[in-house]
Formats: C-alpha cells, structure tokens, sequence
C-alpha cells in the first residue's frame, strides 16, 4: 500500500520550486525570477531561497559601474521585502494562511 | 534573525564591496558551465522541434521567405554588401584580424536586468578590463566590467544612466547620448540641427564605430532643444557572439 507523507510532499514541492527559481535566474529574463519569488513567499514559509535567487542575480548579472552611491544589491533588496510583504500579508488574509 | 542575517550581509557586501566581488566571481565561475549546457540544450531542442513543424507551414515559410529575399535583393540593389560579408566571414574563418578576440555570448540582456552581457572568454583569453565590446567589426555595444579566468561580464553602453560622447548625423555634431536600457538611448540638440531617421551616432573615441541608429524624434515643443531616440541595430536579446577588443 502506497501511503503519502504530507510533510515530504510539501518538502518535495518546494524543492521543485526552487529548482524552477534557479532555472528561471540562469535562462529566463528577470521579471520571470521577480514575479517567482514573489509567489514563492506567498506558497511557502520563510522563503529564505528567494532571497539567495536575490543574491545570485546580483552577483552574476550586476557590476560596480551601475551601483548606486555604492549599492548594488537591487534584487537582494526586493528579495527581502518581497519575503517581509508576502509574511504581511498571509498574516493578513486569511485565505493564503 | 533570519531576516537580521540577511540585513547583515546584505550590509557587509555593501560597504566591504570586494567581499562581493569575491563571490560574484565564484558565482561566474560556478555558473559558466550551467549556461553552456543551457546553450548546447537549447539548439538540440530548437532541432527536435523542427522536425515536428508541418509542411504546410514549412511551405507557408517558404512562400514568406522568397517573398522577403526578393524585396531585400530589390533593395540592396548590388552585392557590395553580400563581397563585404564574404569577406569578412572568411577572415573570421581563416584567421581572425588581431584586433578583435571572438567570443560566445552566454548571457544576454533579457535575463540581466542590468543591461549586461556575458560571454565565454576571460582572463586565460587575453580578455582585460575596459576592452571595447563590438559585434561585426562595427557596431559597438559595450565594455568588459568584470573579468574571470573563463568568462567576462560586460556593460552595455545602453545601460540606464551610462552617459557617453558620440558624433550624430553627417555633420557629426557632438553629443551626450544617454542609455535608456534594452539597447535604446536618447540624445537632446538644438533645435536648428537637421537629424533625420537612419543617421548614426558614432563612438567619439572611435568613430568607426557605430553606436546607435537614430529611430525616432520627439514630438514637436516649444522647447530650444529637440529629443531624438535611438537604437543599436544589433538585436542584443538575440545576440549569440561578440568581438572584445584586444589590449595590451
């Protein structure tokens, strides 16, 4: 008898997400990776993995020469607030709980 | 805490910027082998999927196709500019002018955000920094920012906020010309200057180098000064290899 473990499922799910995440930050265009990280912090808890995608975007794709005033971390910020809003709002509304 | 971790490194790669710099290129290095087999992945599918096209369809292409080479032979009007190709398809086949190191795109600017492009060479290529980017002998796109043992990013001239000298029009009138992104630019002169659609705007430190084509004017104002859009006419979302120039 096959028998699914709710937790791995879950588990499982995410791992998938993460990995489209990835695929989207190397080969799609960015607003892909910016709308997905949204969505992910809306689907999951803590969705911490959206903001390393944040990180990695700047990393490969950013240079010194359009920071500004010295900052360069655009996607990592947006990855951080988009984290801090989606939390926001699943406290919020009740149906994303 | 999580988050207070996050605003943490966040901070230190701000004000230590060559820690960031460290994993910026370990990150390039560690990605480099991810795009090429993106990129040996995507011409094995676009293959398998030609296979499925119907005739019909293939017929349809045709159709539109002759119909297209007929126009463009109607235009062109002589073959100077297919010897010119020749020409220079030979010299990259055959040996490659000293100027320029060719080079596979791997990244394009659809995927940056930050108008930048990426491509298969770096420092074990002779690649160094500031070395002009330029596609077809004559068209200039950019320059190499950051370079890695295997690969190198590049900023694109159109790139939001980069402000650069060029020439405009036949009468090479010099300009600021602004990047606006996505390979546009924008550029303001006085309103008695005579600027019409097609004049190029050449590199003010090599002006055989063309760095945009003028696309469009902006409307009419009572302003001493007209607007003009331009474009590079190098499809940059669809660009698959580039010449950095050589320096020594």
């Amino acid at each position: 008898m096959i028998t699914i473990d709710k937790k791995n499922t879950s588990y499982a799910r995410r791992v998938l997400f993460d990995a489209v995440l990835l695929f989207f930050v190397f080969f799609f265009p960015w607003w892909y990776s910016v709308v997905f990280i949204f969505i992910g912090g809306l689907i999951f808890q803590n969705f911490f993995e959206g903001l390393v995608a944040g990180v990695l975007m700047d990393a490969l794709y950013g240079t010194e020469a359009v920071a500004f005033y010295g900052f360069r971390l655009f996607f990592s910020s947006y990855s951080l607030l988009a984290i801090i809003i989606t939390d926001f709002l699943k406290r919020k509304i009740r149906f994303l709980e | 805490m999580i988050f207070f971790i996050a605003v943490l490194f966040m901070a230190l790669f701000t004000f230590f910027p060559s820690l960031f710099n460290i994993f910026s290129s370990f990150s390039n290095q560690t990605a480099v082998p991810v795009w090429n087999a993106g990129e040996t992945a995507n011409s094995g599918f676009s293959n398998i999927f030609s296979l499925f096209r119907s005739k019909q369809a293939l017929v349809k292409k045709n159709t539109e196709l002759t119909a297209k080479v007929a126009d463009l032979e109607a235009k062109l009007g002589g073959y100077d500019f297919v010897i010119q190709e020749n020409i220079e398809m030979k010299a990259r086949q055959f040996g490659y002018p000293e100027k320029y190191i060719h080079a596979k795109v791997i990244s394009r600017p659809n995927v940056s955000a930050y108008d930048t492009i990426l491509i298969d060479r770096g420092s074990t290529d002779n690649i160094k920094k500031d070395a002009k980017i330029v596609s077809g002998n004559t068209y200039l796109l950019g320059v190499i920012e950051e370079v890695y043992p295997h690969s190198s990013k590049g900023r694109l001239f159109s790139s939001f906020g980069s402000v650069n000298n060029a020439f405009l029009g036949p009468e090479n009138i010099p300009v600021e010309i602004h990047g606006m992104g996505g390979g546009f630019f924008s550029v303001e002169v006085p309103k008695d200057v005579d600027i019409r659609d097609g004049d190029a705007a050449v590199f003010s430190d090599d002006p055989e180098l063309i760095l945009a084509i003028v696309k469009k004017k902006e409307k009419d104002s009572m302003e001493s000064f007209q607007t003009f859009y331009l474009q590079n006419p190098i499809a940059l979302f669809t660009v698959k290899y580039v010449d950095v120039e050589k320096v020594n």
